[in-house]
């Protein structure tokens, strides 16, 4: 019961936290002068268009951005009724995007699962890389099969990951027949969900998983080895030794178990990371992950889609955070009873 | 009797240097004890691994026999096979206590997990009957509830309680040897003799041999048949335990003997107290409150300190004696006013004879610094409490750095002195830390307490990571500079007998509470209170005519609810600390 009190109490704190981090948000957006729409004005102006210009009023006024920033935001949350009533993120209403002359929700839509999707795959590939690798290459310290685990994982962090996109591509398509770009064949985008849809999805997951884990893999491997060495040497593993357990079940059910820690509290970095780490992998692959979306809405402040890709990572950091502190208090018996008498 | 285990020709070695174990022989036969005993770096505790081939990675096993008797034919414990080693014998026929009970246990698994284990990787039992045994064996190691034992995570219990844990790890398959590293050295004196106590009863129930690994000759003493003494890699001494304690024939053992400290036989006529007091502590308590994990539970109050009364005279030694938890560093740590005290108590410090004193417990910040200058502080372990990435010169010369005394030259100068005086060649300033030993370090950390020519020097359990001969030597340069330089020590430890030697009078504290004291001579002759009898007869000594008293120990260890008529009392009811002779205060109802 416990844990579930303090699970309920990390959900109530998140929920705050991203009500600051909307803030935030909505403030930086709007820090540089102008906005989309007066930067689009003052262009239509320029070259006497003058029913480009009627519209874009139009806009304005249409999503109160005419209004002082504090009632904007308001607004943009849904706290406040807007020229439309009640409207905003609250209410599921994302907001337009000018850039694309289409609402966000339509334009964040698909990307948005598959951005998770994408990042969920990579997370995965690092965890079932870097585990068994990191933990062999400590049980195994300065030997063979350590130098060559930190020279595969040296590389994979060394290459810049566009070109192993591009290397991955030209020879998975070549020898294994691997489709280029993408995250699913053409003729299935925007269809309904079918197997042969997701079976396409997961023939294209492949290259991109790889090419985004495998940086963050060699990292976590190098630094699951370091805590790993460390507890190897610590006596309650010569204790088990001694009880005469074999060494791979050893390493496993001990070391590995009080090794792991840092990783759960990795989960909350790891999700973010993904997500802006890999606009430039988006980009060479093609995805249509959220992370190009971004970099666009940013670029041309776009401020109601930016606003809300912002949001999004915001919330997927937040998650993250309370699953691996949550998962910690699970695993980790001396946090949950902190302050039991001993 | 045929051996048990017979070692013949051990030698092991790290790479290509020399062997750090040279053709060692033991053996040990069924239900005898052998002590394998010296100070650090003899090799005693990886002969011991050796058996279980428990050894470091780079160590390697360079000649040896190794030979295990059992009912179904000899093994050779240097020759069988990894897998053989893994199921016959590590855990089944040869089980091993290591000296951390804190750390030899994984935090994040039950005990009962732990323990059963053990049975899991040995025996074809049910589950049921492993639980059965689990709790029987608890029970028989003295855990009052099994059950809940059985629940429990390490962090959940005392030390003592670990270490019975570790037992009961060990004994739970009815092993046929037990190897034991150093079982007591991390207890306190009263748990170490209740632990000693119940190995030897469980010894004597189960019919095991046993090789304990110790450099206590106390525990030597009260434990062992056979005696193997190693110094660097090599046996010195060996035999039966009765003829080598009574009169060691090999000088190292008698060097090991001489430099066991013990408490006096004599008793002297009570001195003179002296009106002149450096430090004055007058009724410090100190309250600390433990925050509970659940924000809406009340906090718990601990009294680390409760009405402390104690003055030092100048020049002198106050030593005060406790167990862990007994808040004897608190009151150190009060008395250079690193830790504030509750309201009403006052801490009082004259750095001159008839000055004007300090009131340590309300400094300012400059009152402070200035106050820092006078008294300095010994701390316990010498390796942590040297910045690794510090020459010694600049760890010596910080303090006047911070002081702003002297210029550079002054300063290597002073530090150069400082080095002689702890008896420390002066050209070794420009070295680091790793390139000294335990004791070199030691004096190392006494020269920078003295660089700032303090009055009063707080020793917080200087000599407790040392070797014997080692903490022998740093007691020596104490007491030379103490006489030599008028200073006024405030001695912490848990060992009865160093302070013994080195005290001019004794505060026993247990539990915040002063119980006891006395100039050392009327109070290791002449002990009143239960605890402090407790205290001298859990203290193992080389003599295998002074076993220890263990229902002395028991009484005196427990509960106040189990003391004595005069000083019993329940919960915070405690009697008041009264005078019974001149100079020997005892907590007691008159």
């Amino acid at each position: 019961m416990e844990i579930l009190r303090y699970a309920l109490y990390r959900f109530c704190t998140m929920l705050l936290t991203l009500l600051l981090v909307s803030v935030l948000v909505f403030w930086i957006i709007n820090l540089p002068p102008g906005d989309f729409l007066s930067n689009q004005i003052a262009e239509l102006r320029a070259t006497g268009q003058q029913a480009g210009v009627a519209k874009a009023e139009f806009l304005r006024t249409e999503y109160a951005l005419d209004k002082p920033l504090w009632q904007q935001y308001l607004i943009w949350m849904g706290i406040a009724p807007g020229p439309h009533g009640f409207s905003g993120m609250l209410q599921g209403n994302f907001g337009w995007s000018f850039e694309f002359d289409r609402p966000v929700s339509e334009i964040v839509g698909e990307s948005l699962w598959l951005t998770v999707l994408v990042n969920l795959a990579a997370v995965l590939f690092v965890y079932l890389v870097a585990l068994p690798l990191g933990v062999l290459a400590a049980a195994k310290s300065r030997t063979i099969v350590d130098y060559t685990a930190a020279f595969i994982g040296y590389l994979g962090l060394a290459t810049p990951n566009f070109l192993l996109a591009l290397i991955l591509f030209y020879y998975g398509h070549k020898h294994l027949g691997l489709p280029i770009g993408g995250l699913m064949a053409p003729e299935y985008e925007g269809a309904p969900m079918s197997w042969d849809k997701v079976r396409s999805i997961l023939i294209h997951l492949i290259v991109p998983t790889f090419v985004i884990g495998t940086s963050g893999a060699s990292a976590m491997m190098q630094r699951l080895r370091a805590n790993m060495l460390d507890e190897l040497g610590k006596p309650y593993v010569e204790t088990a030794v001694a009880k005469g357990m074999r060494p791979a079940r050893m390493l496993v059910k001990y070391p590995l178990r009080v090794a792991f820690n840092p990783f759960v509290a990795d989960i909350g970095n790891l999700l973010p990371a993904m997500v802006s780490g890999s606009v430039l992998v988006s980009v060479v692959l093609g995805l249509q992950t959220i992370g190009p979306v971004l970099l666009q809405a940013l670029k041309s402040q776009d401020m109601f889609l930016s606003g809300f890709v912002l949001m999004f990572v915001a919330l997927l950091t937040l998650m993250g955070t309370m699953i691996s502190d949550v998962l910690l208090v699970l695993l980790d018996p001396r946090i949950r009873y902190k302050g039991r008498d001993a | 009797m045929r051996s048990l285990l017979t070692v013949e020709d051990l030698s092991i070695g790290f790479g290509k240097d020399n062997p750090v174990v040279q053709n060692v022989n033991f053996s040990v036969c069924p239900g005898e004890t052998l002590a394998l005993v010296g100070e650090s770096g003899s090799g005693k505790t990886i002969s011991c691994r050796a058996v279980l081939r428990i050894l470091p990675r780079a160590a390697r096993l360079h000649s040896g026999r190794m030979m295990l008797n059992g009912p179904d034919g000899d093994l050779d414990l240097a020759r069988i096979s990894e897998r053989q080693m893994r199921r016959d014998v590590r855990g089944n026929r040869i089980a091993m206590i290591f000296q951390e009970p804190m750390r030899s246990l994984s935090p994040l698994h039950r005990i009962g997990n732990q323990v059963a284990e053990i049975l899991y990787l040995h025996g074809r039992k049910s589950d049921s009957e492993i639980k059965r045994d689990v709790l029987d064996c608890f029970e028989r190691v003295g855990f009052p509830d099994p059950e809940r034992t059985w629940r429990a995570y390490p962090f959940e219990l005392s030390g003592g309680m670990r270490q019975r844990a570790m037992i009961a790890m060990a004994m739970v398959a009815k092993p046929d040897l037990l190897i034991a590293d150093e079982p007591t050295t991390a207890l306190d004196v009263t748990t170490q003799a209740q632990v000693l106590g119940l190995m030897k009863e469980l010894q004597q129930e189960t019919g095991m041999a046993m090789i304990l690994v110790t450099h206590d000759l106390g525990v030597v003493a009260n434990m062992a048949e056979q005696v193997v003494v190693m110094h660097k890699g090599r046996v010195m001494e060996s035999g039966p335990a009765e003829p080598i304690l009574r009169a060691p024939a090999h000088p190292y053992t008698q060097t090991l003997f001489n430099a066991a400290p013990k408490i006096p036989q004599a008793i002297c006529p009570l001195r003179e107290g002296s009106k002149d007091l450096i430090l004055e502590l007058k009724n410090v308590t100190k309250t600390f409150t433990l925050r509970s994990g659940k924000s809406w539970s009340k906090p718990t109050l601990v009294r680390a300190c409760e009405a402390v009364d104690l003055s030092l005279p100048r020049g002198k030694t106050l030593a005060i004696v406790g167990e862990s938890g007994s808040g004897k560093t608190t009151a150190a740590r009060i008395a250079l006013g690193a830790e504030t005290v509750d309201p009403g108590g006052e801490i009082l410090f004259r750095a001159t004879t008839g000055g004007d004193p300090i009131r340590v417990h309300e400094l300012d910040r400059t009152a402070r610094r200035a106050f820092q200058k006078q008294a300095q502080m010994v701390f316990q372990d010498p390796y942590s409490s040297l910045s690794p990435r510090q020459r010694i010169l600049d760890t010596l010369c910080e303090p006047l750095d911070i002081h702003q005394i002297g210029n550079r030259s002054e300063r290597k100068d002073k530090a150069a002195e400082m080095l002689r005086l702890v008896g420390l060649p002066s050209d070794m300033l420009s070295r680091y830390p790793h390139a000294f030993s335990g004791g070199q370090r030691q004096r190392l950390s006494i020269a920078r307490a003295l660089m700032l020519d303090p009055a009063l020097l707080v020793c917080d359990e200087p000599t407790s990571a040392l070797d014997v001969s080692v903490q022998e030597q740093i007691l020596t340069l104490l007491e030379h500079i103490r006489d030599a330089r008028q200073l006024s020590y405030l001695f912490i430890s848990h060992d009865l007998a160093v302070v013994a030697r080195i005290a001019d009078e004794v505060a026993v504290m247990r539990r915040g509470l002063i119980v006891e004291q006395a100039p050392p001579e009327v109070l290791f002759h002449d002990p009143k209170h239960p605890y402090t009898k407790a205290l001298i007869a859990a203290q193992p000594v080389p003599d295998v005519d002074r076993p220890i008293n263990l229902k002395l120990v028991a009484q005196g260890a427990g509960a106040p609810e189990g003391w004595p008529e005069a000083f019993r009392f329940v919960g915070q009811d405690a009697p008041p600390l009264v005078p019974l002779d001149p100079g020997h205060k005892v907590r007691c109802h008159v």
